[in-house]
């Protein structure tokens, strides 16, 4: 990490299509590797990506053509992913933190991204679709 | 990607997932377990040995599956760290027999 900008940004466009959150958690190993993350919180990474492209899919536009963007920004000790869609929003307001004692088979991404993410923001941009920001530290 | 293999033992089905679930390969695993239990098999274990990655997807088909077929068995075996964090984490663990 020593040798690498600070700032440097990472981008990827990818279509409204499942097969291809894959292609997330494959650039984001690249990028967190190379800043010097350890195994277990790259783990957490590819977990949290995957959350937030799942999420833009199932809220994302679904025109045909479709797309959704991963950022990923390269802080000399963060990371910072925005995954940023082109739907309609989430409706933050509404976000419930599961019942864990009666597991459900939905609303447990959002959680899981805040459970293994340092910082999380959700904002919806007028008429422009959802952006969720996760950072995450490196450990010193 | 995900390939999903059983093997029928004395008492139970063993299920072996290698690869990911993730929200592409998800309705595979629900299509596999759902193929299964026509055979109305009284438990199954699942090796999660080779399962590298599973997020809320596969972890909602989990406890689906746990809902839908309330009189199976089931157990989890050889869960990697990784994957057990995220049980611990949704308190799925405590629904299912995990080793």
């Amino acid at each position: 990490m020593e040798r690498m900008e600070k700032n440097m940004i990472v981008s990827l466009t990818l279509p409204n299509a499942p097969e291809f959150v894959s292609v997330a958690r494959l650039a984001l190993s690249g990028v967190a590797d190379r800043m010097g993350f350890d195994v277990d919180d790259i783990e957490d990474l590819k977990v949290a990506v995957s959350e937030a492209c799942t999420n833009a899919l199932k809220h994302g536009s679904k025109k045909e053509g479709g797309k959704y963007f991963v950022h990923y920004t390269i802080k000399e000790k963060k990371l910072i992913i925005d995954v940023c869609d082109d739907g309609k929003g989430i409706d933050i307001e509404n976000i419930k933190t599961p019942d864990l004692d009666h597991p459900k088979e939905s609303g447990l991404g959002l959680y899981i991204i805040q459970t293994l993410m340092d910082e999380v923001e959700i904002t919806n941009r007028e008429n422009n679709g959802a952006s969720i920001r996760m950072i995450k530290n490196m450990r010193e | 990607m995900l390939s999903i293999t059983t093997k029928i033992e004395e008492d139970h089905y063993q299920i072996k997932l290698n690869g990911e679930v993730d929200i592409y390969t998800v309705d595979q695993l629900k299509e596999a377990i759902d193929d299964k239990m026509k055979q109305n098999p009284k438990k199954i274990v699942f090796d999660f040995g080779d399962l590298g990655y599973i997020d809320s997807t596969g972890i909602g088909a989990l406890i689906g599956i746990k809902g839908k077929y309330k009189d199976t068995d089931i157990k989890i075996i050889n869960l990697r760290s990784n994957v057990k964090k995220l049980f611990e984490i949704t308190g799925i663990i405590r629904i299912f027999s995990v080793e």
